[in-house]
């Protein structure tokens, strides 16, 4: 690993207890702009900020710097705040409607931070019983939201405001997904199971605590099937692991992780949170998750490089599409040829450009758009080395990484 | 016997040495003492438990001024709608 990299797990991880950093050196300039650039990617500018803004060596640093930083990380977090009270706000009017909706990840993983408004969320997760989904349609729209595309008939349908977006699930995962529909099965009564939270004093429903931490480690294993994971998610698993550990059916957990393929690529999270964002890891998970004995450096690699959700390049992007193509070829025993990379199918087009949603004869259309798009960001963007099958390179070695967490049962020698 | 509490769902944020509150509507930025006293409202307080904290973090004596500070003060938050009276 590099000592950039170290330095920023250092200084996330000292974010996520609430301390400073304790450097007191003299940094290169250069230092900073990569700090902060790694930060960046992965959308935790305001905790290294504040990780770092107190330190001899910071306070080093011209005020110009300083301030520009500051600027930054106040801007984020008040744009966040601001997000967090909407929706509050928002909450309240549904109960008020007589709607309770179940809260997954975002404000709730927030909440496990010292600064829980340092730690943006792109946007807040309702899961709700299908057939109620035009009472909430109608009171969203009442609220003053408007839909994200026009197809209703989505298992996920995203609203939103200039300070809210809202993604209003059905399902959480999407049901005609072969790599991942078959999870729902795990949440398909999470209505008998909700829990009650207050959050800023706002009683909010939640998951009971052993299917939410199921549906945190789960919804990360569908993002490390597309693009990637970034150190955030690890950390919101982590906390959520620590803080509820003693109200978690954890024998559950490993189970329903090891039947779909996901348990050494969960002991992996957990080793990288051991060893990177913890002093002392809880000697109860270490008892089930060290039993996979995994060798995390490949995964943490990937996941430093990618950024929150593995998507810092078009090329990582693009990548995803190879191996999630590769893990439906394995689910359904059909092989995948260039051709499904190069021309996806309409279920993949249609999330990514909304007119084939709508008219969905336009497809050819879509795939000349999509290849020619790619085709100029990489010319565009033209690194050296890079002959335009960076996307191939990268998939390639992600699909290695499934075959090396077990996600992919096939070794891929014949 | 009156209680004030922060209203629910407004938000108490920082970031570096400055705090901040935001609503749905506005964000104000806080003073050390601004702060200071919306924590103790956190909690739910009435105007002695109020005026005890306060005397003891900024080490005042107890005075009709204090108090006449800390009711003002009080009455601009019930104004602004960010805290609740609450009847004990």
């Amino acid at each position: 690993m590099e000592m950039i990299e170290e330095q920023f797990l250092y200084a996330f991880k000292c974010a996520v207890y609430g301390i400073s950093t304790d450097w007191d050196d003299e940094r290169e300039i250069s230092f900073w702009h990569q700090l902060f650039s790694m930060a960046e990617k992965h959308a935790v500018l305001p905790m290294i900020y504040e990780a770092v803004y107190n330190t001899a060596s910071f306070r080093r640093m011209n005020d110009d710097y300083q301030k520009r930083i500051q600027s930054q990380a106040t801007a984020i977090t008040l744009t966040q705040a601001q997000r967090t009270a909407n929706f509050l706000d928002l909450y309240q009017y549904l109960n008020r409607k007589g709607l309770y909706p179940v809260v997954v990840k975002g404000i709730t993983s927030r909440s496990l931070y010292p600064q829980p408004e340092q730690r943006p969320s792109t946007d807040e997760d309702l899961l709700i019983p299908e057939e109620q989904y035009p009472a909430y349609h109608q009171a969203l729209q009442e609220y003053g939201l408007k839909t994200v595309g026009n197809d209703t008939d989505l298992s996920e349908v995203s609203y939103k405001s200039q300070h809210l977006y809202i993604e209003l699930h059905k399902k959480l995962f999407p049901p005609e997904s072969t790599a991942y529909g078959d999870l729902n099965r795990y949440f398909n009564n999470a209505e008998e199971h909700k829990l009650m939270m207050e959050i800023y004093g706002v009683p909010v429903y939640t998951m009971d605590h052993t299917h939410h931490m199921l549906y945190l480690i789960l919804h990360l294993y569908k993002h490390f099937l597309n693009c990637g994971i970034g150190i955030r998610q690890i950390s919101d698993i982590l906390l959520y692991s620590v803080r509820n550990q003693d109200r978690i059916d954890w024998d559950w957990v490993a189970e329903k992780c090891r039947e779909v393929n996901a348990f050494y690529f969960t002991g992996t999270l957990y080793k990288i949170g051991e060893k990177y964002l913890c002093d002392t890891f809880p000697a109860d998970l270490s008892a089930i998750w060290g039993t996979a004995q995994c060798d995390e450096t490949a995964m943490l690699k990937d996941v430093l490089e990618g950024g929150m959700y593995g998507t810092s390049s078009s090329d990582r992007v693009h990548a995803g599409n190879m191996t999630l193509r590769t893990v439906e070829a394995e689910r359904t025993g059909k092989k995948h040829p260039l051709r499904t990379i190069l021309f996806p199918s309409y279920d993949y087009m249609k999330h990514r450009y909304t007119y084939v949603q709508k008219m969905p004869f336009l497809l050819p259309v879509s795939w000349i758009q999509r290849l020619w798009t790619y085709g100029t960001n990489s010319l565009l963007h033209k690194k050296k080395g890079d002959d335009g099958l960076e996307a191939m390179r990268i998939g390639s070695r992600r699909v290695e990484l499934l075959r090396q967490y077990r996600i992919l049962k096939d070794t891929g020698k014949k | 016997m009156m209680i004030y509490k922060t209203c629910p769902g407004i938000i108490l944020t920082s970031i570096g040495e400055q705090e901040y509150l935001v609503t749905a509507k506005n964000r104000i930025q806080l003073n050390d003492t601004a702060a200071f006293y919306w924590k103790c409202l956190s909690e739910g307080a009435d105007i002695n438990k109020l005026k005890e904290a306060v005397r003891c973090e900024y080490d005042l004596e107890d005075s009709e001024e204090l108090e006449q500070e800390i009711q003002g003060l009080i009455q601009e938050l019930l104004e602004g709608q960010l805290i609740q009276e609450i009847t004990k």
